[in-house]
């Protein structure tokens, strides 16, 4: 197959000896052979190009922290003919940046022969990255032949929060569960919240015993603190395709699902057991458990995550009741920018649950003046959904630009004191 | 000005001399019918070229340069009468055109130049150096096959139409030969 090239020069040389006959413009006529010998060269240089390439792509690893390198190494062996321009470009998604190297390449490559390269490649936000597939374009040095080819070559790489400097998370839950946890519960037990001053038994340790209050009552008196315990954690991520709203040229549900797993990371670091239900095309749950297995499955199921348009919110109550207990503390990461996920909560809520919220604002914090009428109408809506939850359950209106454990921890002390 | 001046522009910047080149023609050269035909290419150039912008397809750029290429073209053909002067410029463009459509192909490569390493750096740089080489190489070979070859059947030049007709018939009949025994 000859190339856009040549067809162009045909074409000129065509267009020329017509026009030049037609005006007996002999110019035109002797410029028509400069292009046929420039065609006839370009022909008896040419080599026949046959495009029969094995390309193999390799990662480094398959998941990368955010703001983590990643090396990609391409290997191309040649089975065909000799190549003078080996074009490829290995096709990236958009959001990955390459820091060093090329995802495009332009060598020459004969026959036999086996070349590689390699190239880093950075993604700035969590998720998951396709890599391919490799396009790859073959010419002879005239250019007068060239070979496009496609290869279906795909990788994925997925991409995880950095969540070290994640801050503590205060849970107040109303049930816990027996094993040790970071967790204040209501019942007595070992911690470090102070409870009250009460009659010491014999089998209590001597290191326990408030000798002033023993003085002054002549009965050997100690003080108790609130067990630290631990609880049944559910989260909750609202993946729908509705919550898909643009903040600053990045999807909410990129900041829901980031705050979903910074959670759940520091939850599970707190020894609790922790849960995950994905609101996407379909309900995706994964049971509650501890240690760092369950967060990698956590992990995976977020970033695996497709936005989808759930049937029926309403049946999120019988789901949950139907395979949690009513002991088990609920977190919803969701926007609330619809009234069936509001009443869901509520609902869920009514069944007994504790239920806290974790709301990624919409809306930049702009005054009400310089906003749209539409963003009015809906920001307006989106305050009523959320002073209805607020009678019934914790919400965080999350301001994204703000760091969300700091957040957290000004709102959690604020539902301590009124869990007291 | 280190950044304007990178590779990566180097498309952009062959583009605009071309046009400068162009609209300076435009410009100095007063011919009703030719300035007519030029600003219906520089504005299809222009069009073609904020499409490019828009869509991001190589070939609506290579188009542009190209309606730029044809008006340079006019105007030689305005301004030399001597067949040698427009064989050459003729060439010229002709190399122009193709190291452009060139430089457009690796475009993305020449954006990551910065970033690649200094072995692939080489291997680039021969590459293209290679296929520079190569181009000149045939155009220039190309132009003196063409002069020498006009030279000799200028006696002809007296019998001018009979010769349009040769010429005619001799280039098509050597035409479909190589389409046939190399391209087809």
């Amino acid at each position: 197959m000859f190339s856009l090239k040549v067809f162009t020069i045909v074409v000129s040389m065509l267009i020329l000896l017509s026009v030049g006959s037609l005006l007996r413009n002999e110019n035109l006529l002797f410029l028509s052979i400069p292009l046929f010998v420039y065609l006839v060269l370009m022909a008896n240089f040419r080599k026949q190009l046959i495009l029969d390439l094995e390309i193999k792509r390799q990662l480094e690893k398959e998941i990368i922290r955010e703001d983590d390198e990643l090396r990609v190494r391409l290997d191309v062996f040649n089975k065909g003919s000799d190549i003078d321009h080996l074009y490829i470009l290995d096709s990236l998604q958009e959001g990955i940046e390459v820091v060093e190297g090329s995802n495009v390449m332009l060598f020459s490559i004969k026959k036999g022969e086996r070349k590689t390269y390699s190239y880093v490649l950075k993604a700035g936000e969590i998720g998951k990255y396709k890599l391919g597939p490799i396009i790859v374009l073959a010419s002879n040095s005239d250019g007068s032949q060239s070979l496009r080819k496609v290869y279906e070559a795909y990788a994925s790489i997925k991409v995880s929060p950095k969540i070290s400097l994640f801050g503590e998370i205060k849970l107040m839950p109303k049930h816990t569960k027996p094993w040790p946890g970071d967790s204040v519960s209501r019942s007595i037990g070992v911690g470090n919240e102070f409870y009250a001053v009460i009659e010491a038994k014999e089998s209590d340790s001597i290191r326990r015993i408030n000798w002033k209050a023993t003085a002054k009552t002549g009965v050997l008196m100690k003080n108790s603190y609130n067990a630290d315990l631990s609880s049944d954690v559910l989260l909750i991520l609202d993946y729908r395709a509705v919550n898909d709203i643009k903040y600053k040229k990045k999807s909410l549900l990129l900041y829901s699902s980031r705050a979903t797993l910074l959670i759940s990371y520091r939850l599970i670091r707190d020894k609790h057991r922790v849960g995950l239900l994905v609101l996407g095309e379909e309900p995706y749950r994964i049971k509650p458990s501890f240690g760092r297995k369950q967060f990698d499955r956590i992990l995976y199921a977020v970033i695996d995550s497709e936005p989808g348009k759930l049937s029926d919110l309403r049946l999120l109550k019988e789901y949950v009741s139907f395979l949690f207990p009513v002991t088990t503390q609920i977190i919803i990461v969701s926007p609330i920018i619809d009234f069936e996920i509001a009443i869901a909560i509520a609902e869920l809520a009514k069944k007994g649950y504790q239920v806290t919220v974790v709301a990624p604002s919409p809306f930049e914090n702009l005054p009400y003046e310089e906003m749209d009428l539409a963003d009015r109408i809906i920001r307006i809506e989106r305050e009523n959904y959320l002073s209805l939850l607020r009678r019934f359950s914790n919400v965080l209106e999350w301001d994204i630009e703000k760091a969300l454990d700091v957040e957290l921890k000004r709102a959690s002390e604020i539902w301590a004191r009124s869990f007291r | 000005m280190g950044k304007i001046f990178s590779l990566k522009y180097s498309q952009y910047f062959i583009y605009f001399i071309n046009l400068f080149f162009a609209l300076f023609l435009f410009i100095s050269i007063n011919n009703s019918i030719i300035s007519t035909i030029t600003t219906f290419l520089f504005i299809f150039s222009i069009l073609f070229f904020i499409i490019f912008k828009i869509f991001h397809y190589r070939l609506i750029f290579k188009a542009s340069n190209f309606f730029v290429i044809s008006i340079l073209f006019i105007y030689t053909l305005f301004i030399f009468n001597n067949y040698l002067y427009l064989i050459l410029v003729f060439l010229l463009l002709l190399l122009d055109g193709e190291m452009f459509s060139f430089l457009v192909n690796i475009s993305d490569l020449l954006t990551n130049y910065k970033l690649i390493s200094e072995s692939d750096k080489s291997i680039l740089r021969k590459n293209i150096s290679r296929k520079f080489f190569r181009e000149f190489f045939v155009a220039s070979f190309s132009a003196f096959i063409s002069v020498v070859l006009i030279a000799s059947l200028r006696p002809i030049e007296i019998f001018n139409p009979l010769f349009s007709v040769f010429v005619f018939l001799i280039l098509s009949i050597f035409l479909v030969y190589y389409l046939k025994r190399f391209f087809l």
